[in-house]
């Protein structure tokens, strides 16, 4: 359980461990083009955690399917952007070079588990795959390290359960199994997609709590997908929100959940039943749909359904930009009135414990 | 477990070959008087019923209906109306013709099949894909009757590399098989084809690919076991046909299998050969089901044999 | 995907090419049929298919047909003579012995005919000669055999052509597979679905034939039997379709087979004769000729061949004249007939190779004149059952294409059965006719054709049916031999009478 910190040692650099600019993904489909991404930046700093928060269909999922190359294409092609892992710009490399990358260096957790563990396979088998292809040791020494890792995440009884299939597990056990998988060769960054959405809630605390120690544990990069504020707000140290294949507005968790400063996250607290309940107001769910991908509305893509939208958003798309204390950036034209008119985080959080 | 599975589908298995027994016993008998098909035109009425009272056909249907199934359940099937040899006989001499056929056939098409299959898969619209989809739709519906002729005309009558038709060495099962398998493997192929194109495309895969799997162990481990599955069943499928039976291929080339031996049999009225084939074949079928299933256990862990 | 299959396929099959051919012997001859006897009882062998295979190769009866000009020849009986009306006397070949070592005598010859006639055994020979009439025998002594029957029978030696002799070891009361004969050939082995294999007798009483072995195979298609000829996988195919002869290897022979509609003159509008002389006069025949039909066969006025005795050349032979079919039908019309009653009409699937367009093309010609014809297809048992009593109670008035082998040379086994009041398949009752009938049966020579004749002429006066053809077949004949079909050909193909070159 050591082995990371040498990697850590050995490379050392104090830079992003992950640095995404830029980044541009499209799906064409007959004559359809669909935006799914539309350059944007992101960066994850070793031993952090960053959540990606968005409703579904915000891009939040393309966004890193394209870093790892596992984007159906076609349809989906990367037309732009960089995505700089460990030095290395992984558009650069080969298939070949990046596959080896994937699961070795970047590790993925999947949101359903079990459509993600292939159904006539033993979990022994395809724990043990990662050590077989990735550090090429033997069948035995591969079960061997299945076993201590699948013990690690929590499964009881694991001389007798790494016999079984994934289909005799119950889901929050699945997802522990997708959990050992991803970190079973050490990764220096792992990728979760909402890897509680198919759990319940007790469940969801437990992993959750096991995703923190873990990447405590091995100081991970950690990238948590979640259209969940609560999820993001209890693991995450920075947040960064996507909307209509953009980021909207990133920052320290604390200062963005206390004080959203754009429209979209303030919407986005207000429609979590938790957070409104202790700030003594209705829920209020965002009104409209998210937009088409193939028909981005020009101007501010979030002004058909702002309150605050005026003819300027509808014209001039806003830049993500510093805001505020220089601490957190956002992309909204009235982003300093909004953070003059909220309350004060500390209030509120007073309030909430 | 596997032998109260196994207890419970032959239980099964013979009730429902008793049911089919006294189903088409009951059948047979509709379709007509065999005095009329058995003797020529010339027959006088006074002939007919010499006929039918000989072979206890003016017995009441229930009583002939239970002197069967009681003479049946002791291993005596009859005598064959025409060939006057036991029915059983007749058919277990045909039976192993058609076997050994379909066995190959099958054999031969599923190997060809998956290895075309996947291919065309991995990258659809390719052309390699688009060939093999066109050839083998193209299998899929070409009338077997047509394709035996055709063979028999080039291979046998142009080239002269072939014989034309009958039972013997190596070279007698090339013309046969090769029909055969041209509809086999072309269905097959179109399955294999279709099931990878979705397994490639399901979560696991895409799953696979972020554990930074190779591609070919991602195809022939991950993807082709989950499609082995329904290649099995249609595999499964075109056995109980072939084993039903390939009446045409058998007709055309001489082949002395049960197919023709029930075609025949069916047309002359041998009830008691129809019956046997029909017996035969399904006790056959139920057989082939029961592994079939055992290799659906052994392919997919969800599949209980409860 | 196709094109590297069959080449490996190719490549495989020339590297056995050599296993594959037929390496017959110089006397070994293959002759392909259509399909696989059912049976070689010596009983049996009415059926073409066993008659084929059995007939004069294994067995043997008292009499036989000249294959060329049909003519009654001594076989087993070296002659027999009618000792009165009702009893006849045949004296038996000397020297002749059974394929199992037995002498031939008036016993075996008893109990060949007693177990031939007998009731348990639905024999075809019994059923398609002997329907009807009671027959005696009795062994005067070891070489003669006296056969007294219950009414005049003047062609008792052209039916025993058909019933084949062998020994009393035989059971009576069982059907076989076969019996040991007195014929040129025994059976050496029978792979069922797969092969017949005839070897030359040595014992044999008569001349020794040529061909040392013959091995009969059966083919359902027309086109691999000719295929197999030009191959020389097979010397002879009797049997093959027109499209499949070649220059080559194919000869057209008069098989015997004469086809007819048979007209459900029991039913309206069909009980009238003017709609069923319409009918005969609605047909193109010359047209069908060359077209739907062989040019080789021949316009028919009977159900039986010119070659056959009381064959009349006064029974009309009927022009196409749809004018005046319209006429009669008109006419028919006017006193009340409903002409425009649906007309089932009948055809077999797969008859005769062609049949399905000789059906459509007949269907449209009664169409054409105003008939309101609907043709179905049905399998034979089906056709069977319809064309044999009792007919289906109301019934839709039905034509059927019919098609009927004479080769026994005598009207008796034809006419009784189809116009007799008593016969099987008779939608006639007329007491003139039953007259005629049963006096040309019990006639001898000149008396008997004249007999027949007048039978011919009634019938044409009834018209219960429209003649159409007298058929052709086709065979294919290969290099190696020399064999000249004949009207007997459907029934027997006797391995004596090929030559080798």
């Amino acid at each position: 359980m050591t082995r990371w910190k040498e990697f850590d040692v050995k490379r050392g650099s104090s830079g992003p461990l992950l640095q995404v600019q830029g980044l541009e993904v499209e799906f064409r489909t007959g004559g359809r083009v669909v935006h799914a991404v539309n350059g944007i930046d992101i960066d994850v700093r070793r031993g952090e955690t960053v959540a990606v928060l968005g409703e579904s269909g915000s891009g939040k999922s393309i966004t890193f399917e394209a870093i790892l190359g596992t984007l159906d294409s076609p349809p989906g092609h990367v037309t732009g952007g960089r995505a700089e892992f460990e030095g290395q710009n992984l558009f650069d490399l080969s298939p070949r070079r990046r596959r080896a990358i994937c699961g070795d260096r970047i590790g993925m957790i999947f949101q359903d588990p079990l459509s993600a563990l292939n159904p006539v396979y033993t979990v022994g088998w395809q724990m043990a795959e990662m050590y077989r292809v990735h550090r090429h040791l033997g069948r035995a020494e591969a079960r061997r390290q299945s076993m201590d890792m699948l013990a690690r995440v929590g499964i009881p009884d694991v001389q007798r359960r790494i016999d079984n299939y994934p289909h005799e597990f119950s889901g929050g056990m699945r997802q522990r199994l997708v959990i050992a998988m991803a970190l079973a060769v050490d990764p220096a960054l792992v990728i979760a997609d909402e890897p509680t959405t198919a759990l319940d809630v007790t469940v969801e605390a437990q992993i959750l709590a096991l995703l923190r120690d873990l990447q405590r544990e091995r100081g991970m990069g950690l990238i948590l997908i979640t259209h969940s504020m609560a999820v993001a707000a209890e693991i995450a140290d920075r947040i960064c929100v996507m909307y209509a294949g953009q980021v909207v507005e990133r920052g320290d968790v604390r200062t963005l959940f206390g004080s959203p400063a754009h429209p979209y996250t303030a919407g986005l607290l207000h429609s979590l039943p938790g957070v409104a309940a202790a700030r003594h107001r209705r829920l209020t769910p965002i009104p409209g749909q998210p937009p088409d991908l193939a028909h981005i509305p020009p101007g501010c893509p979030f002004h058909p359904r702002c309150p605050r939208a005026e003819a300027r958003c509808r014209a001039e798309p806003p830049a993500l930009r510093p805001v505020g204390d220089g601490q957190r950036e956002a992309a909204c034209h009235f982003a300093e009135e909004l953070l003059a008119a909220a309350p004060t985080a500390q209030q509120d959080e007073g309030h909430a414990r | 477990m596997l032998a109260e599975f196994l207890f419970r589908r032959v239980f099964y298995s013979c009730i429902a070959l008793l049911g089919l027994v006294v189903a088409v016993f009951l059948l047979a008998r509709l379709t007509g008087d065999p005095s009329v098909l058995y003797l020529p035109d010339t027959a006088t009425a006074v002939m007919r019923e010499q006929f039918r009272e000989a072979h206890g056909y003016n017995d009441p249907i229930v009583v002939q209906l239970g002197r069967y199934v009681w003479n049946a359940l002791h291993l005596d099937f009859g005598m064959s109306l025409r060939q006057n040899v036991p029915a059983m006989d007749a058919v277990l001499q045909a039976f192993p013709w058609t076997l050994r056929l379909a066995g190959v056939t099958v054999l031969l098409a599923m190997i060809v099949a998956m290895t075309i299959g996947p291919l065309a898969a991995y990258r659809p619209g390719s052309i390699f894909d688009r060939i093999a989809s066109v050839l083998s739709l193209a299998a899929a519906s070409t009338p077997d009757f047509w394709l035996a002729i055709l063979g028999i005309l080039v291979f046998a009558v142009h080239l002269g590399v072939l014989p034309t038709s009958g039972t013997g060495g190596f070279a007698y099962w090339i013309l046969p098989i090769g029909v055969l398998m041209f509809k086999i493997t072309g269905t097959t192929t179109q399955v294999v084809r279709g099931s990878m194109i979705s397994s490639l495309a399901s979560p696991y895969v895409k799953a696979a690919r972020a554990k930074g799997m190779p591609e070919n162990r991602i195809i022939f481990l991950h993807a082709l076991r989950n499609s082995v599955i329904s290649a099995v069943t249609v595999a499964g499928d075109q056995t109980r046909g072939l084993i039903n039976g390939a009446v045409i291929v058998e007709s055309v080339f001489g082949w002395p299998g049960v197919g023709k031996l029930m075609i025949d049999a069916i047309t002359q009225r041998d009830f008691a050969v129809v019956q046997a084939a029909v017996l035969v074949t399904a006790a056959c079928i139920f057989l082939l089901n029961i592994i079939l299933d055992l290799i659906y256990a052994a392919l997919d862990p969800r599949i209980d044999l409860h | 995907m196709r094109q590297p299959g069959t080449k490996v396929l190719a490549g495989v099959a020339v590297t056995l090419a050599l296993a594959g051919t037929v390496n017959a012997q110089e006397t070994d001859v293959t002759i392909v049929l259509a399909s696989e006897p059912v049976s070689l009882d010596p009983c049996m062998t009415a059926a073409n298919d066993n008659g084929r295979v059995a007939l004069g190769n294994i067995f043997n009866g008292l009499t036989a047909r000249n294959p060329e000009t049909g003519a009654l020849e001594p076989a087993l009986a070296s002659s027999w003579t009618q000792l009165d009306g009702n009893k006849w006397e045949f004296d038996l070949r000397d020297g002749v012995t059974f394929h199992d070592g037995s002498p031939l005598d008036a016993e075996a010859v008893k109990y060949s005919i007693e177990r031939t006639l007998n009731e348990n055994l639905t024999c075809e020979t019994r059923t398609k000669f002997f329907a009807g009439g009671e027959y005696a025998v009795e062994a005067a002594d070891a070489d003669t055999i006296v056969i007294t029957t219950d009414a005049t029978d003047p062609i008792l030696p052209l039916k025993m052509a058909n019933v084949m002799i062998h020994p009393t070891s035989v059971p009576f009361d069982e059907l076989q597979r076969t019996a040991p004969g007195t014929g040129p050939y025994v059976l050496d082995d029978w792979a069922a679905g797969q092969r017949v294999l005839l070897t030359r007798y040595d014992g044999y009483w008569g001349e020794t034939p040529e061909v040392a072995t013959g091995k009969f195979i059966w083919r359902s298609e027309s086109s691999v039997r000719a295929a197999m000829v030009t191959q020389g996988e097979a010397d002879l195919a009797p049997s093959i379709a027109v499209q499949d002869v070649t220059e080559e290897y194919g000869v057209a022979y008069p098989n015997a087979e004469s086809t007819r509609l048979n007209l459900d003159m029991l039913t309206p509008p069909l009980d009238d004769r003017r709609i069923r002389e319409a009918i005969a006069l609605a047909i193109d025949r010359d047209a069908m000729l060359g077209t739907v039909m062989s040019s080789g066969a021949e316009k028919a006025t009977q159900l039986y061949h010119p070659t056959t005795i009381g064959w009349s050349d006064e029974v009309t032979m009927w022009e196409y004249d749809p004018e005046r079919a319209r006429a009669l039908l008109d006419e028919a019309k006017a006193d009340g007939v409903p002409i425009d009653a649906p007309i089932q009409f009948i055809g077999r699937i797969g008859h005769f190779p062609g049949a399905k367009d000789f059906h459509e093309v007949i269907a449209i010609m009664l169409s054409d004149v105003g008939l309101n014809v609907e043709l179905e297809w049905v399998e034979a048992a089906v056709k069977n059952r319809l064309q044999v009593k009792p007919f289906e109670e109301g019934r839709r008035a039905q034509i059927f294409v019919d098609q009927h082998d004479n080769t026994s040379g005598d009207p008796v086994f034809t006419l009784p059965s189809r116009y007799g009041s008593e016969g099987a398949q008779s939608k006639v009752a007329d007491p003139e006719l039953d007259q005629l009938l049963k006096e040309a049966a019990g006639a001898t020579g000149e008396a008997r054709v004249d007999a027949w004749k007048a039978a011919a002429a009634k019938i044409e006066e009834i018209l219960p049916d429209t003649m159409l053809f007298h058929m052709v077949g086709y065979a294919a004949i290969g290099d190696g031999i020399e064999y000249t079909p004949t009207m007997f050909t459907n029934s027997s193909v006797q391995l004596a009478d090929i030559s080798l070159k």
